[in-house]
Parts: C-alpha cells; sequence; structure tokens
C-alpha cells in the first residue's frame, strides 16, 4: 500500500516498526518504500551532505510533486507499466558481502554463458556477477593503482558522495547548471532523491593519463537507480569517459532516472561513451527497465568539444537524448549512436544540438535497428539561435528493420534563425537485402554470422568513435541481442 | 566418382520455367564451358546451384562429389567447396571486404577441420592471392565491393576464390565489363587456380574468354537445355556463326 | 447534431442572414465542432510555428457579394486553360466564368444535399470546420470512366474585401473514375483583410490520374488557412503543387491516402517569402497498401522578416511493404531575419520498405556563386540565378504546362533582383 506523502518520517518509522538512527545508524539496508520531504532528509543526512545540498533537493522535490510525469513518448507495441512513485524505495545500502555469491559457482549459468559470449575478461565476471570482490580479487589495490596515476595528474575521480565531502565548492559550483533541478520530471526526481554517482574534474591543460573507465567498471555496481554523474573540464583539458559495459544488468528496479552534467571550458574536450544493457524484460515483454535519462553538456568555453556515443541494447524502454549547448564560439557538439530494440523493447532517443556561438559545429549519426515487435524512434531538435554566425549541422539518421512487425520513426526538429549557417539532415531506412545474405551464404557464411556482420557494418561510423575494446565489446554484444530475432 | 553430377535439372522463377532438363557432369581437373545467348538460362543455372531461394525446383538432381548438392543450405555449399563468382557482385555497407573475408575463410577452414587462420596468417594470405590479380590490397579495407569499378569487383571475386580455395568453381560472366588487360590478369589468376581435383565451370556470353582459360568441354545452353556440347572448337564456330546458327540447326533438328 | 446552443450560435446567424437560407445539419454540426476544438494556440504540436495570436480576436464576418475588378481578373487569369470558373468571396460569378464543362457542377444550387467532409481526416482541425461552416459555394467534379480531360479547369477565387475583416471559403469536390484523368488549378487572390479556408477533397479510383496545384497569391492582409485530402484505389496518380507566393500566412494542410496497391502520390511545394510572411505546410501521407510511391518536395526561398515551416509525416502501416517514400524540404534563407523550422517525420510498420527524407537550411551556397563570379556574373546577378535555379526545379516538375509558364513569370517577377535576369531564363 503507498504511504501517504504528507507521513512524516517519526509516524512512519513507528508503523513499520522501525527503529532509526539518522546518522549513526549508517549500515541499515533499506528504506521503506515512499517518497516525502522526510525521506529526502534521510538521504541527505545519511551522506552527511551540507545544508546547501538537503535545501538544493527539497526544492527539486518542492517543485517536481507539481510536475507531471511526460507521456508523449512513442511506445506503439508497449503497455506502459504505470510506475507508482510511493512504491520505490528511495535509499539502498550497497550489499553486504556476506549477502553475495561466494563464488561464480553460485552465479546463474545462463549469466555466465552470457558473459562469455561477450568475451568479458574472466577476472571480471566475476565482479559483475555481483560476487563478493574481495573473495576475487583484491580491487582495493587495483583502485589505489587507478586513484595514485590520476592524482599524479591533478584529476579528481571519485563517487558523487566523496565529491561532495572532499570538493564541495566544486560541487555547488557546478551542480545543476547544465541540467537545472527542475529540468523536466525526471531530472527533478532525480535531484531530489538521487543517491550516488560520480564525480571528475580535469584540472587546467591536463590530459587525463587514463580512460575513467575500468576502475569504475569494477566499481560502479549498486550505484542505484538514481544516479547522477558531474565532469568538469577545465581550460585545454581532455577526458574520456566510459559508462556501463556489455555485461547484462539485471536490477529488480523498474525505473531508472539518471543525470548526467558536463562542462567543457576553453578549449577543453569531454568524450563520454555508454553502453547501456540494463535487463530488457523477456520475449514477451514482461518486466524490463525503464531508463529514462537526461544527459547535456554545456560547451561553455571556446573552441570546446562535447561528444556523446551511447550503444543502447537494454532496457524495455529507453528515454534519452543526450544533448549539446553550444554556447563557445567555435565549439563542436557530436552524437553518436546505435540503439537496437528486439521483442517488445521501445527505444525513444536522440538529442538536441542548441548553437548558440559562432561556427559552432555538431554533427549526429543515429543508427536504430529495430527487430521482433521492437520499435526505435530518433527524435531530435538542431536549434540554430540568430547569434550563431556560420554554424553547421549535419545529422544522419538511419534504421534497419528485421521483420514485419518493428517498426522505426524519425521525428527531427530543425530550427534555423540565422541565414549563415547550414543545416542539413538525412534519414534513410534499409532491411537487410536478401541478395547479401545469398553472398554471404556462398562464401560459406551462415545467416547469423551473416546478419550480424550486416548489422555491425551497418554500425560501423558510431563503433568507430568507441574506445577500441569498448568497440570489440559492443560488436559482440549486438550479436548477442539480435540472436534467435533472425531465421 | 564425378565432381558435379546434374542430372535433368529443371528450375521455375515466379511460375516460369528457366532450366528444362540439364544434365552436365564435370570431373576433376576439368574446365567446362557453358556459352548461351541472354536469356538462356545460364545465370540460372549458376545460382541454382549456389542456392539461390528465388529460383523453385522442379524436377532433377545434382550432387558434389556425390553427395545430394540441392538439400544443402546456400552457406553449406560454399563451406563444401562449392564457389560462384557472381555476375553483378552485392555492396555490403560498412563491412570491410578484409573482415568479410576472415569470416569466410575461417567458415570454410572449420568445416574443413582445419585450424583457424590468425590475423598475421590471413594477411600473408592475402598478400600472396591479391597479387595473383594484381587486386589493390588498399581496396580490402573498403566496405565489400562498394565503390569498386566494375573490373575491380571482377578481380576481387577471383581474389575470392583463390582465398577460399573450392573444389568446384563457377564464373558467371565473369568476363563481362572487362577490358582486354582485366581479362588477361583474371584469366591469369583462374589459371593459376586449375589442378587436378578442382572443376571449373565458365559461363560466358562470348568466345573471348575462353582463349585465355581454355576449356576441355564446350556446352552452348538454348531456352534452358544444352543443345550442343563439343570442344573449344565448338566456341569459336559459335563465334563465328553467331547464337543464330544454334537456333537454326536445333529448330530443324527438333 | 444540432444543440441549443448552436440554434442561437452568432456566426451561423450572421451566415444565415447573409445566404437568406438556414443553414443544413451538417454545417451546424461544423459550427459546433469548430467551437469545441477552439481558436488553436501555439503549444499545440501542429500549431507550434504559425502565429495566430494577432488574428484571434478579429471579429470575422462572412463575406458579402461583391464585384469582380478587371484588374483582378487580368492579374489571376491564366493563359491556356481549358475552363475557366471565377468566384467572388465564395460565389460563382457567371459572368467571368467560361460554360461548365461536362461533368462540372455548382455546389451552391446544391450544398444541401452533397455530404461534406466525407474524405477528411481533420476533424481535429479549426479552420476545416469553419470552412464546412462557412461554405456557400464550390465545384464538384465528377470525371467518368475512362474520359480524360483536355487541357484544365481553373477555379478561380478572388477576394474582393471592404471595412469588415470577411471570412470566406470554397469546397472542391473531385472525383476521378476509373482511368480517367484530369487537370485542376485552383487560384487564391485578391486583397482586403480576410481569411480564407478553402478545402478540397478528391477520390481516385482505380488506375485514376489527378494534377492538382494551389496557387496562393492573395494580398498581405490575407491569412489563408487551407486543407487538402486526397484518397485513392489502386494504381492511381495524385500529383498536387502547393504554390505559395502570397497571403500574410499562407499556410496548406494536406492529408494524402494512399488506399490501394500501387499508389502514387506526388505534393510538391514552393514558397516564396517577404516581408513578414509566414509560408507553413502540413503534411501527411499514409501508405495504407502495398507497393505504393510517394514524393514530397518542399522548397522555400525565404527574403526579408519572412518565416516557413514544413512538417511532414510518412506514415507506413503494418502490412504496406515495398514503400517507396521519399521526402525533401529545401529552404534558403536570402536575409539576416528570415527563418525557417523543418519537421521530416518519418513512421513506419513494415520492413520492407524505402523510406527517405532529407531537410537542409543554408544560403546561397558559396562554391557555386564563385563558380558564377569566376565566369565574369556579376555578383548580384549571380545571386538572382542562382535563387531562381532553386524555385524553377520545382516549376519544371509541375506537371500542368499552362501553370509551369504562369509560374515561371510570376516567380520570376518576384525574385529579388530578378530585373537582372533575361526573360528568357524561364524558357531555358
Amino acid at each position: 500500500m503507498p504511504d501517504d506523502p504528507n507521513t512524516t518520517l517519526d509516524q512512519w518509522a513507528e508503523r513499520s516498526d522501525y527503529k532509526w538512527g539518522f546518522v549513526t545508524d549508517i549500515d541499515a539496508d533499506t528504506l521503506p518504500p515512499g517518497l516525502n520531504e522526510e525521506v529526502i532528509r534521510v538521504i541527505s543526512a545519511r551522506k552527511q551532505e551540507p545544508e546547501w545540498l538537503l535545501q538544493w533537493r527539497l526544492g527539486a522535490y518542492a517543485k517536481w510533486k507539481e510536475m507531471t510525469e511526460p507521456a508523449w513518448g512513442n511506445w506503439p507495441d508497449h503497455d506502459w507499466r504505470p510506475i507508482d512513485y510511493q512504491a520505490i524505495s528511495y535509499y539502498s545500502a550497497p550489499k553486504r558481502d556476506e549477502d553475495r555469491p561466494k563464488s561464480l559457482d553460485e552465479v546463474d549459468p545462463k549469466l555466465l554463458e552470457t558473459y562469455e559470449k561477450l568475451g568479458i575478461p574472466l577476472e571480471e565476471r566475476a565482479a559483475l556477477a555481483g560476487v563478493a570482490v574481495d573473495a576475487v580479487f583484491d580491487s582495493v589495490s587495483v583502485a589505489t593503482t587507478f586513484r595514485d596515476t590520476l592524482k599524479e595528474a591533478g584529476v579528481i575521480f571519485c563517487s558523487f558522495s566523496e565529491a561532495v565531502q572532499d570538493y564541495p565548492e566544486l560541487v555547488q559550483k557546478y551542480l545543476g547548471k547544465v541540467v537545472s533541478r527542475t529540468d523536466n520530471f525526471f531530472a527533478a526526481l532525480n535531484a531530489a532523491v538521487f543517491t550516488d554517482g560520480s564525480f571528475a574534474y580535469i584540472p587546467k591543460g591536463v590530459r587525463c593519463p587514463m580512460e575513467l573507465s575500468t576502475y569504475f567498471r569494477i566499481n560502479q555496481m549498486n550505484t542505484g537507480q538514481f544516479e547522477r554523474t558531474l565532469i568538469v573540464a577545465d581550460e585545454g583539458s581532455y577526458v574520456s569517459y566510459l559508462e556501463g559495459c556489455t555485461a547484462p544488468q539485471r536490477d529488480e528496479n523498474q525505473l531508472h532516472a539518471a543525470v548526467v552534467e558536463l562542462i567543457a571550458m576553453e578549449d577543453a574536450e569531454i568524450k563520454y561513451s555508454t553502453i547501456q544493457n540494463w535487463y530488457p524484460g523477456d520475449e514477451n515483454g514482461v518486466g524490463g527497465i525503464y531508463n529514462f535519462v537526461t544527459k547535456r553538456g554545456l560547451c561553455a568555453g571556446d573552441r570546446s568539444h562535447v561528444s556523446w556515443t551511447q550503444v543502447e541494447t537494454g532496457s524495455a524502454m529507453t528515454w534519452k537524448y543526450p544533448s549539446c549547448i553550444l554556447k563557445g564560439d567555435d565549439s563542436v557538439g557530436e552524437f553518436y549512436s546505435v540503439a537496437l530494440t528486439n521483442n517488445y523493447q521501445q527505444a525513444d532517443t536522440g538529442t538536441k544540438m542548441i548553437h548558440l556561438g559562432k561556427r559552432t559545429r555538431s554533427n549526429v549519426v543515429s543508427k536504430g535497428i529495430s527487430a521482433g515487435r521492437g520499435h526505435n524512434t530518433y527524435r531530435g531538435l538542431v536549434k540554430i539561435l540568430s547569434g550563431a554566425e556560420h554554424a553547421r549541422n549535419y545529422t544522419q539518421c538511419d534504421s534497419m528493420l528485421m521483420g514485419p512487425d518493428c517498426g522505426a520513426h524519425t521525428f527531427p526538429v530543425i530550427e534555423v534563425e540565422n541565414p549563415t549557417s547550414q543545416v542539413e539532415h538525412e534519414a534513410s531506412t534499409s532491411k537487410i537485402g536478401e541478395d547479401q545474405i545469398f553472398y554471404c551464404n556462398q562464401r560459406g557464411i551462415s545467416n547469423e554470422d551473416a546478419v550480424s556482420m550486416i548489422v555491425n557494418g551497418f554500425c560501423r561510423e558510431v563503433f568507430a568513435e568507441l574506445p577500441m575494446e569498448f568497440a570489440v565489446e559492443a560488436k559482440a554484444l549486438l550479436s548477442v541481442s539480435l540472436e534467435d530475432s533472425v531465421g | 566418382m564425378s565432381l558435379l553430377e546434374i542430372k535433368n535439372l529443371h528450375a521455375c522463377v515466379d511460375g516460369v520455367e528457366i532450366l528444362r532438363g540439364i544434365n552436365l557432369t564435370i570431373n576433376p581437373g576439368e574446365v567446362h564451358s557453358i556459352m548461351g545467348s541472354n536469356g538462356s538460362g545460364k545465370s540460372t543455372l549458376a545460382r541454382v546451384l549456389a542456392g539461390d531461394e528465388a529460383y523453385e525446383i522442379t524436377e532433377g538432381t545434382a550432387t558434389l562429389n556425390g553427395v545430394d548438392l540441392l538439400d544443402m543450405a546456400p552457406d553449406v555449399r560454399g563451406r563444401e567447396g562449392l564457389f560462384l563468382a557472381f555476375q553483378y557482385p552485392v555492396e555490403i555497407p560498412g563491412v570491410s571486404t578484409k573482415y568479410f573475408l576472415r569470416t569466410a575463410v575461417n567458415a570454410v577452414r572449420e568445416h574443413r577441420g582445419l585450424d583457424e587462420l590468425d590475423a598475421f596468417g590471413f594477411l600473408k594470405l592475402v598478400k600472396e592471392k591479391a597479387a595473383w590479380v594484381q587486386l589493390d590490397p588498399a581496396l580490402l579495407d573498403r566496405p565489400v565491393n562498394e565503390g569498386f569499378s566494375g573490373g575491380e569487383k571482377k578481380r576481387a571475386e577471383v581474389f575470392q576464390m583463390a582465398m577460399l580455395e573450392p573444389i568446384m568453381a563457377i564464373l558467371d560472366e565473369t568476363d563481362s565489363g572487362l577490358d582486354i588487360d582485366a581479362l588477361r590478369i583474371v584469366a591469369k589468376g583462374v589459371n593459376k587456380l586449375r589442378n587436378p581435383d578442382r572443376g571449373f565451370l565458365v559461363i560466358t556470353h562470348y568466345q573471348r574468354l575462353l582463349d585465355y582459360i581454355v576449356p576441355d568441354v564446350v556446352h552452348v545452353l538454348l531456352d534452358g537445355r544444352i543443345v550442343r556440347t563439343g570442344d573449344k572448337e565448338l566456341a569459336l564456330e559459335l563465334e563465328e556463326k553467331g547464337y543464330g546458327w544454334i537456333e537454326k540447326i536445333t529448330s530443324t533438328s527438333a | 447534431m444540432c444543440t441549443d446552443a448552436i440554434e442561437t450560435c452568432p456566426l451561423c446567424d450572421a451566415i444565415e442572414k447573409l445566404s437568406e437560407r438556414s443553414m443544413s445539419a451538417q454545417r451546424r454540426e461544423a459550427c459546433h465542432r469548430m467551437h469545441a476544438i477552439g481558436w488553436p494556440n501555439r503549444k499545440l504540436e501542429a500549431w507550434r510555428y504559425c502565429n495566430l495570436k494577432d488574428i484571434e480576436s478579429t471579429q470575422w464576418h462572412p463575406a458579402p457579394l461583391a464585384a469582380l475588378s478587371q484588374a483582378d481578373l487580368d492579374d489571376f487569369a491564366i493563359d491556356g486553360t481549358a475552363a475557366r470558373l471565377v468566384f467572388v468571396n465564395g460565389r460563382f460569378d457567371p459572368t467571368h466564368s467560361s460554360l461548365l464543362p461536362e461533368g462540372v457542377r455548382l455546389l451552391g444550387p446544391l450544398i444541401d444535399e452533397t455530404p461534406l467532409d466525407v474524405e477528411t481526416p481533420f476533424a481535429d482541425d479549426y479552420f476545416a470546420a469553419m470552412s464546412t461552416a462557412l461554405v456557400e459555394d464550390g465545384v464538384i467534379i465528377d470525371v467518368p470512366a475512362g474520359v480524360v480531360l483536355p487541357g484544365s479547369i481553373h477555379i478561380m477565387h478572388i477576394t474582393e474585401g471592404g471595412c469588415d475583416p470577411i471570412a470566406m471559403t470554397l469546397r472542391i469536390l473531385i472525383h476521378v473514375g476509373p482511368s480517367a484523368r484530369l487537370g485542376v488549378i485552383e487560384t487564391w487572390a485578391g486583397h482586403g483583410t480576410a481569411l480564407t479556408t478553402p478545402m478540397t477533397e478528391a477520390h481516385l479510383d482505380e488506375d485514376a490520374r489527378l494534377d492538382h496545384a494551389r496557387l496562393i497569391e492573395e494580398s498581405d492582409e490575407t491569412t489563408h488557412l487551407g486543407t487538402i485530402a486526397s484518397r485513392q484505389a489502386a494504381g492511381s496518380t495524385f500529383e498536387s503543387a502547393i504554390l505559395s507566393v502570397g497571403g500574410r500566412i499562407a499556410r496548406t494542410r494536406v492529408h494524402a491516402s494512399l488506399d490501394g496497391e500501387g499508389g502514387h502520390a506526388a505534393i510538391r511545394g514552393l514558397g516564396m517569402g517577404t516581408d513578414s510572411r509566414h509560408i507553413d505546410n502540413a503534411l501527411n501521407v499514409m501508405h495504407a497498401s502495398p507497393a505504393c510511391t510517394s514524393r514530397e518536395y518542399f522548397k522555400n526561398l525565404l527574403d526579408g522578416d519572412s518565416t516557413a515551416a514544413f512538417t511532414g509525416r510518412i506514415h507506413v502501416a503494418h502490412g504496406a511493404q515495398q514503400t517507396d517514400a521519399v521526402q525533401a524540404n529545401r529552404n534558403l534563407l536570402l536575409s539576416p531575419t528570415a527563418r525557417s523550422w523543418a519537421r521530416p517525420q518519418l513512421e513506419i510498420y513494415a520492413d520492407d520498405v524505402k523510406c527517405t527524407h532529407g531537410a537542409t537550411t543554408g544560403e546561397i551556397e558559396a562554391e557555386a556563386l564563385f563558380y558564377l563570379l569566376a565566369r565574369g556574373i556579376p555578383e548580384a546577378t549571380a545571386r538572382s540565378l542562382l535563387a531562381w535555379a532553386f524555385v524553377a526545379e520545382v516549376v519544371d516538375e509541375v506537371p500542368l504546362p499552362a501553370l509551369r509558364k504562369h509560374m515561371a513569370r510570376r516567380m520570376l517577377g518576384m525574385l529579388p533582383g530578378a530585373e537582372r535576369l533575361d526573360e528568357d531564363v524561364v524558357s531555358m
């Protein structure tokens, strides 16, 4: 039964027979379901957050209560399962080791088989499957090595919670500057209840010595369903950030509403790559995660550069538009996307490129693959404001359809207010040609391999933007995701 | 045992019978040529043997090394060593020729119980075979057949044949669209592949190619039937007298 | 059906008073629907770029009878058509019209017994409803099976405005029988503060062909909010051109439904934006059957403070295999204050389809300009020539020869700096 949002925490705690200790009882596992101001106070208190952050959360919550869940997505083949916001537990401490599988022997063999197919290194499989890390290898030492290297370069990279404690002035300066706490329904919810995430700061002139990934991959488990990431690249710096991994991620939570904010100062470059493979539901469309994410990058300085690359194969429903605000003159925004939907999956994704500065450039390449009863929607906005002299945009939006019951939809919006700009949008649809399959067959290649090869070829321009090892995994992931969808 | 044996093969497309009783036997080491005018069924025969599902086989048999060919899926035929050099090779965007070919080579090798070729071994082989047909190896980094000129496509087909080492190779009008120099290069590549175990079926409209790939047997195809079989002299005679001559003598004998 | 509220509707009263007869139930119902829908605002997706704010409070009056001026007739007549039907302020003007060709009737006398809105999917459209409420006259064209009407029928509507803001419309109902062929050109012209809401409904039987054009050359005080609906049986061809060179707002909403196998629809648009004109085209092409082809080519040349919006949706229904659909929107901005918005959309529920869309916006291409300059052509002339080339591509494709010639001259007259171009450019 959903709780009355007006219940105070005391009443609530009493009713649920639960004794709270705000700060001391930090090990308590999970807050009972429900959302109200007191829950937000508890989250903030547990994380020992400064007052301004609590107020920031509460402000977001107040606004969220007045907002309504958006209803404009294009979900032709999906029974919307209403989200009961009072049925979600908004705080859950990391699982303790004794609750986890002790070794790989205790892990679902089907999951391990998938890891095998994806070519995930042996030592990482255990960590991904949630095996208590200490039982496998000493992750702390690995993490420490990475930290030392980063520290030497002056790069700050830590969990969001740590950043709030250790670098409060940086967090306060940039939090909510790109995605305001009231930007949209899900961003407001995230601002109110986010539990953790990542923070990175690259100082002036520093080229981050490693992809911010490997460390993250092992340690990102249990960051929760309301993740918040903030990356600031100061003048002349460079960072490449990798989020997610190809391993299927199972999660009991229905809703994931993350927020990612990127800020690039003068001459700085941020490259943000995502592989999203959350549980998509079964072949009948039952279950699966709703992945509603707000991602936005601000090219604040002249000649700054923000690049989004995403490979989306998971989730029952995806709703995300990684965007760029091109404020600095000569700044560059990029969006490269592969979205694959199979069975009953629905993806509504794309980007917004807002050109404010002179000679700003943006490039959009979107590849949608629909199979089964999957639907893929590209939704995009390219806006050239009147001051954006000589701005350029090129958008290419290709869809591949596999089977008579899937769908591919393209809804771009192009708004041009400056005549010196040049905007080009192209979209096409295709299917895999029977002659192409026959040609491959003739050379001894099986149907399944031929399809996977052709689909990977279709996505080539996007994969080229991924870091090498990520690209290899992404290719394997597409093949695995398409299994059983080709005859 | 014969390598390829076709008996009374009939095939239709969209209800129209194109092949009307083909009988053909090719032994190991032999090069056969099939000549015929446009629409005689030459390319249909090639595609039917390779397993194109657009064609319906209504009667007859075909075996490769004594095994029923018509029962195999197209990719199994490929792995069993049947190779078709396409008349119009299809383009596959985004898939590099190298990657495509490595997948094919390893599929065939696996089928033959051989180890997978590693990247090094593969590239070594590529270099060697590309030289046979003077194919610029830079082409192999491009998507399959995309942006290839007509001549490059045909040379790439013969190059793929060299890479896959089939036991029975069918060349479907590989000479069409080639100038004389390119024709010599392609023929040289094919001749290098001739050996006592391998059979060839060279489909062509013109006798010209047969100056360079000298056939053991020449067949003339008309309206879906082989109406005449002879040695290479038949090709020369046909060149001289034209396809009308064949039509005339077959209609009078019929 | 009519409610009490409608019985006392002031608009209905005004219409009845003016026409001196009572309105039919379907028109009253339309008036009711119009009120129920309400005046559109820009929060609605369909009206996002079309600003109707400054005419929202305008009190529109049903247009009174008026006499046609000879100057207007001369200005807007098109040479070389087979028949000319002239309407002034929404009513037929027999003195300036030719005899009605066979198969052509006036809607006016038949208005009460002719079912309207049969083909139209515009139930949610305020101005479509207004059009049905206001309609007093129009044309019914019925081409029997196999008949090919020579030349084209020119339907000219001229607004002769006075002091009051007036609203008027025409309904054109077209039925082209199996394997029959017809050409229809509509002209919308005139002056005065006016609101015109024309609606054309076309039904094409198997293998029929309709070549249609709507030419909007109204004055800058006129707001033009029109609709076109077509329904096509197997193997039929519908070609339509929407030429927006006048009006304060020139908006056309098109719904083309390809219901039978192997149908073909080609809809072209050309907009010339000067001053603060807003050109707005909203298209919906429905591929309901397999093996149909559709083409949408829309170009806008925008000068001054003009704006253009293009919304085009291609909908491929489940099972509509072998669909071949192409959609393109090109905008050429000639001034720093011109604006363009494009929303090309694909919605596809079948896999064996070929659909592409493209949209470009920019100024005159520097490379092309340089090429002409390098050949010694003065810059101003070169710019005009390139602007001409941009629009000529659409004009050349209009399948109605009489209109093509008329349009070429009209465009040439409007093109900035066109006086530098030789008239010969038209024929070359």
